[in-house]
C-alpha cells in the first residue's frame, strides 16, 4: 500500500482541489458553527487523513477524524460527497491497475466508514447534549413558572383584600382566607359552588355579574351579607379573568372592609359637629352668665331689702329659684364646652363607682338589677371626682329611663357598672378619632334597655337633644358626660342594639402621679364687711353694677374699669388698690394681658380673676403668673365678698 | 431570536418560538415538533432561509474575527440565543469579555448555564430595543470596569425590531460608547416596490406567532444607524463578507426582492 501511497501522494493537490471544491459546493449542507473560512483547510486536512492511512494505517485515527468533523459542524451530506470524490479520485488516478485499484478502494472504504462511524457517533452525541440541553432549559423554564406561579398564589391567598373567583356563570370557584374571615367561613368549602350573589345584601352583585361581560370591570361600594346573616360595608372591584387569547373565563373580585373606615370617618364627622356645638353653646353660656350674674346680683340686692315673710320676699325667692335654676344649666352646658373649673386630683374610678351604687342599689326600682363589676387593681386616673360621679349618675339614670316606662315593654332589666384596665395598641387607637395608645381605665355601664336606633346614636351627645319628655330631662345628660370626658382627655365608645340595650365605654387614661390630696378642701372664712380699695373691672355694665354696689354694700370703696387698658389707668391714678377684681374677656385689652401688666407696675398688685372660662388651661396660667384666685360666674356675691374679705383680711394680717 | 414583548419563551413547547423555529432552519437540535411544522410553513414561502441564516451567524463570526483582530477586547451582544458553539468568545482571543444578552429569560438562565466556568462572560435580559437596560445594569461596569471601548453586536435582530426601537438603540449606544467604538450589524436590504407573495407569507407567519418582522429598505437603514459611521466596505451582501458567491443575495433578491447585507460601523 505504501507504493500506492506514494502514486496518490503525488496527486495530493489534485485531491485537495477536488474537496475544496466538493466543500464549497456543500457550504450550506454544514452546520452554522462551520465558517465557510474554515472549509478552505478541511479540504487538504481530509485529503492527508486519507492519504497518511494509506501510507500507515495505524497512524491516522479516522474514527476520531470522523468525529472531529462532526463537532466542527461539518453536514452529512458532505461527508458523503467527501468520500465520494476520494473515490472518484482513486478512480481517477488507478483505474489502469485494477488490482491496485481494488485493494486502493477497499481502504478508501474502510477510511470512510470509520471516518462516517466517528462522525455519527459524534453526531448521535451532539443531538443527545442538545436534547440535553434543551431539557435543562423546559426544566429551567418549568421550575422558574414554577416559582413564580407559587409566589402568585401566596400573593393571592395571604392578601388582605378579600379575593373571590367565580365562573362565568357567577358560581364561586375560589376564595382566599381573608375572604373567609370577612364572611365567617371556616372553610373555602363553604364558600366554593354558591352563587355569587348569595354573599351580597340586596341583587346589585348579580346585576354586576351581568354587565361585567360588558364593562369589563366594576369598583364601588357594596354592602355584604356575612354568613351569620350580618351587614357589612365592603369595596369591591370586580373584573374579567381573560385567557391570552382574550376570552372571558372567569369572573374576580378584590374586597376592603370599609366598616372600620366609615365608623371611623362618622366619628370624625360626629367630632367636628360636637366641637362646633360647643363652641356655640360657649359663648351662649358666657352671655347667659353675665345675664344671670347681673340678675342674681340684683336680686341679692333686693333680697337684703325685703323683710322676711312679705309677699315681697317670697316672690323673690320664687326669681332665685328660677335664676339657680338657669345657673345650673349654665354650669352644665359649661361642662359640655369643656369651661367648667375642675378639682383635679387622683381619683380612684373604683371608689366613685362603689358611691354610686350605693347610691342607685337604694333608690333605683327593684326590677332593675344593678351589677357592679370592678377591677381588682384599677389603676388611677387624673380627674375631678365630683365631674366622674356626675358622668356616672347621668349615664345611669338614662340606663334606668330606658329600661323602666318604656311602651310596650316591661319594667326593669340589669344595669352594669364595670372598671377595667386596658392597653390601647396603635392599631386599636386607631379606631377611635380623639385616642392615643397607651394606658386607659374603662368605665362601662350597659344596659338591658330600649337601645338607641343608629340615627340618636349620631346626635346623643349634641345639647338638649333627648327622648324624655320635657318634665324628665334636660336633654344635657350626655352632653355633660361628653364634655367631662373629653376635658379629661378621654375618649367614649358607645354600642346600642335596638331592643337589646345600650354600653357606654369610657376610656380616661392612666395617670402615673401619686395619691395627693385626694379630697383636700380649705375653709373659706366669713367676713361680711371688710375695707379696702376695690377695682372691679368688667364690660358688661349690669355685671360692674351689682358687684359694685355689693362691695359698696359691704364697706369696700369700689372704683370700676370697662376693659383693661382703663383699669391700667385706673389703678394708676388711684394709687393704694388693695385689690383688683379681673373679667377675663374683654374688648380692648383682656384679662391676661391686663394682670401682666398691672404685675408689672406693681408685683405686689393683688387680683381676683372672675370669670366663666376656667377650664381651658388660660384661667389656670393667670394663677402661675401671680392672679391670688378665680372666682366663677356666675357670680355668688355673698362668696364673693367672703373671699375678698379673706384675702384683704388675711393681707393685712401679714 | 424574538425581541417582542408578545413572545413564546424559548422553553414553551406548545407554541411555535421564532428562535426555535431560527435553531431548526440553522439544523439544531434545539426545536420542537411544533416549531418544525412552523419553520415548513416559512420555508413553503422562504426555502433560501436556512442559508440566510447561516449566512447571517457567518457574517456575526467574520465580524468578531475582523474587530478582534483590530484589538477590541470588549464585546456586548444583542439577542445572543443559547451561546454554545462559534459564538464571540469562542472566536474572540482568549480573554475576551463578553456581555450577551437575550430578551427571553429563559435562554438567558439557559445561557448562565453553559457560561458559569466562564469569568470573562456574563449573560443579561435585555430587549435589544431597549439596549439602556443593559447598559445602565451593574454587570457593565463590573465587568468592563471604566472603558467604553467595545465593539457592538447587533446581528441579525434588526429585522425583529421596529424602525423606532432600532433608531432609538443605536442613538443610545453610540451617546454609551467610547470614541473609537464598533458595531456590527446585519439586516434587510428590502430594495422592491411591492411585497412579493413569498415576503407576505414568511411576514404573516412570524406575525402569526407573535414576532413580527420589518422588511426595511437599506437608505432607511443608513438612517436608522445615524451618528454611527459606515467603515470600509460599507454595506455589502453577507457572501461578500464571507468570501462566498453570491448564492443568497440571489435566491433572496429572486424571492423577496431583498438582499441581506452586513456592516460594521464606528464612533
Amino acid at each position: 500500500m505504501s507504493r500506492v501511497a506514494d502514486l496518490l501522494k503525488r496527486k495530493e493537490q489534485t485531491l485537495i482541489d477536488s474537496l475544496n471544491s466538493c466543500l464549497r459546493e456543500t457550504a450550506f449542507e454544514n452546520r452554522y458553527s462551520l465558517h465557510p473560512r474554515r472549509l478552505a483547510e478541511l479540504g487538504a486536512e481530509q485529503a492527508r487523513a486519507f492519504l497518511d492511512s494509506l501510507e500507515a494505517p495505524g497512524r491516522t485515527d479516522a474514527f476520531a477524524y470522523g468525529q472531529k468533523l462532526a463537532l466542527e459542524g461539518i453536514g452529512e451530506k458532505t461527508m458523503l460527497l467527501v468520500a465520494s470524490n476520494i473515490q472518484r479520485f482513486c478512480r481517477t488516478d488507478l483505474g489502469s491497475d485494477i488490482e491496485l485499484l481494488n485493494q486502493v478502494l477497499d481502504a478508501a472504504d474502510a477510511f470512510s466508514s470509520r471516518l462516517q462511524d466517528g462522525f455519527m457517533k459524534a453526531r448521535e452525541a451532539q443531538i443527545l447534549t442538545d436534547q440535553e440541553q434543551l431539557r435543562r432549559a423546559l426544566s429551567t423554564a418549568l421550575q422558574n413558572q414554577g416559582e413564580e406561579l407559587l409566589i402568585k398564589n401566596h400573593a393571592i391567598n395571604t392578601s388582605i383584600n378579600g379575593i373571590l373567583l367565580a365562573d362565568l356563570d357567577g358560581k364561586v370557584t375560589w376564595v382566599n382566607a381573608s375572604f373567609l374571615q370577612m364572611w365567617g367561613f371556616a372553610s373555602a368549602d363553604e364558600a366554593i359552588g354558591a352563587p355569587i350573589g348569595d354573599f351580597w345584601v340586596g341583587e346589585d352583585a348579580r346585576d354586576i355579574v351581568q354587565v361585567l361581560p360588558r364593562t369589563g370591570g366594576w369598583h364601588g361600594e357594596l354592602s355584604a351579607r356575612r354568613k351569620d346573616g350580618t351587614a357589612f360595608s365592603v369595596e369591591l372591584s370586580a373584573s374579567l379573568i381573560r385567557n391570552e387569547e382574550g376570552g372571558a373565563i372567569g369572573l374576580m373580585t378584590s374586597i376592603v372592609d370599609i366598616t372600620e373606615g366609615k365608623r371611623l370617618q362618622a366619628q370624625i364627622l360626629q367630632a367636628q359637629k360636637m366641637d362646633a356645638m360647643g363652641q356655640l353653646a360657649g359663648g351662649i353660656a358666657h352671655d347667659f352668665n353675665n345675664l344671670l350674674t347681673a340678675i342674681s346680683g340684683y336680686l341679692q340686692l333686693l333680697l337684703i331689702n325685703a323683710p322676711l315673710g312679705t309677699q315681697i320676699h317670697q316672690d323673690l325667692m320664687q326669681i332665685k329659684a328660677a335664676v339657680d335654676r338657669g345657673t345650673g344649666l349654665t354650669q352644665q352646658l359649661r361642662l359640655f364646652t369643656r369651661q367648667a373649673t375642675g378639682m383635679s386630683q387622683i381619683v380612684l374610678l373604683n371608689e366613685i363607682a362603689q358611691e354610686t351604687y350605693e347610691i342607685f342599689h337604694r333608690t333605683f326600682p327593684p326590677e332593675i338589677v344593678i351589677e357592679l363589676s370592678l377591677a381588682p387593681s384599677a389603676w388611677t386616673i387624673e380627674a375631678d371626682p365630683n365631674q366622674m360621679s356626675q358622668v356616672l349618675v347621668n349615664l345611669c339614670v338614662n340606663a334606668r329611663d330606658a329600661m323602666m316606662g318604656v311602651k310596650d315593654r316591661s319594667p326593669g332589666g340589669t344595669l352594669t357598672i364595670a372598671t377595667t384596665n386596658v392597653e390601647l395598641s396603635d392599631e386599636q387607637a386607631g379606631r377611635y378619632v380623639n385616642a392615643r395608645p397607651g394606658h386607659y381605665v374603662v368605665l362601662r355601664v350597659s344596659d338591658t334597655g330600649t337601645g338607641m336606633p343608629s340615627e340618636l346614636l349620631e346626635r346623643m351627645f349634641i345639647p338638649f337633644v333627648t327622648t324624655k319628655g320635657e318634665q324628665s330631662g334636660t336633654g344635657l345628660g350626655l352632653a355633660v358626660v361628653y364634655g367631662i370626658v373629653a376635658s379629661h382627655h378621654g375618649f367614649i365608645d358607645v354600642k346600642s342594639v335596638v331592643g337589646e340595650g345600650t354600653t357606654f365605654e369610657i376610656f380616661l387614661p392612666r395617670t402615673e402621679r401619686k395619691d395627693v390630696e385626694r379630697h383636700g378642701k380649705a375653709a373659706t372664712p366669713t367676713l361680711p364687711q371688710g375695707r379696702g380699695r376695690i377695682l372691679v373691672v368688667d364690660d358688661e355694665p349690669q355685671v360692674r353694677e351689682v358687684i359694685s354696689r355689693i362691695l359698696t354694700a359691704s364697706g369696700y370703696v369700689v372704683i370700676l374699669a370697662e376693659n383693661g387698658r382703663e383699669a391700667l389707668s385706673r389703678f394708676a391714678e388711684s394709687g393704694g388698690i388693695d385689690l383688683v377684681l379681673l373679667d377675663m374677656i374683654m374688648p380692648d385689652m383682656g384679662g391676661r394681658e391686663c394682670l401682666a401688666r398691672l404685675r408689672k407696675v406693681d408685683p405686689n398688685a393683688r387680683v381676683l380673676i372672675a370669670t366663666g372660662y376656667t377650664s381651658d388651661g388660660s384661667a389656670q396660667e393667670l394663677l402661675r403668673e401671680g392672679a391670688l384666685a378665680i372666682v366663677e360666674k356666675p357670680l355668688d356675691l355673698q362668696a364673693l365678698t367672703e373671699r375678698i374679705g379673706g384675702i384683704l383680711d388675711g393681707a393685712s394680717a401679714r | 431570536m424574538p425581541e417582542k414583548e408578545q413572545y413564546a419563551s424559548i422553553a414553551d413547547s406548545s407554541k411555535p418560538n421564532a428562535g426555535r423555529i431560527y435553531d431548526f432552519l440553522l439544523g439544531g437540535n434545539h426545536n420542537f415538533e411544533v416549531d418544525r411544522l412552523a419553520a415548513q410553513q416559512v420555508l413553503q414561502f422562504a426555502p433560501f432561509l436556512p442559508k440566510l441564516l447561516k449566512a447571517i451567524r457567518w457574517f456575526l463570526g467574520e465580524s468578531v474575527r475582523r474587530v478582534a483582530a483590530d484589538g477590541f477586547t470588549q464585546f456586548i451582544d444583542f439577542a445572543s440565543g443559547l451561546p454554545t458553539i462559534d459564538h464571540i468568545h469562542q472566536v474572540a482571543p482568549s480573554g475576551t469579555k463578553v456581555i450577551y444578552s437575550d430578551i427571553d429569560p429563559v435562554t438567558v438562565a439557559y445561557g448562565q448555564e453553559i457560561l458559569k466556568d466562564n469569568a470573562d462572560t456574563r449573560y443579561v435580559v435585555c430587549d435589544a430595543g431597549k439596549p439602556e437596560d443593559l447598559l445602565n445594569a451593574p454587570v457593565v461596569s463590573q465587568l468592563f470596569e471604566k472603558s467604553r471601548r467595545v465593539a457592538i453586536g447587533f446581528s441579525g435582530i434588526a429585522w425583529f425590531v421596529s424602525d423606532d426601537q432600532v433608531g432609538h438603540a443605536m442613538k443610545v449606544l453610540y451617546e454609551w460608547a467610547e470614541k473609537g467604538s464598533c458595531l456590527f450589524l446585519s439586516d434587510s436590504g428590502f430594495e422592491g416596490d411591492y411585497v412579493s407573495p413569498a415576503l407576505q407569507g414568511t411576514l404573516d407567519i412570524y406575525a402569526k406567532i407573535g414576532q413580527p418582522m420589518t422588511f426595511r429598505s437599506l437608505n432607511t437603514l443608513k438612517e436608522l444607524i445615524r451618528p454611527w459611521k459606515l467603515k470600509e466596505p460599507g454595506f455589502r451582501p453577507l457572501e461578500e463578507w464571507l468570501g462566498m458567491k453570491a448564492e443568497v443575495a440571489e435566491e433572496t433578491q429572486k424571492a423577496s426582492a431583498t438582499t441581506f447585507q452586513g456592516a460594521i460601523l464606528e464612533k
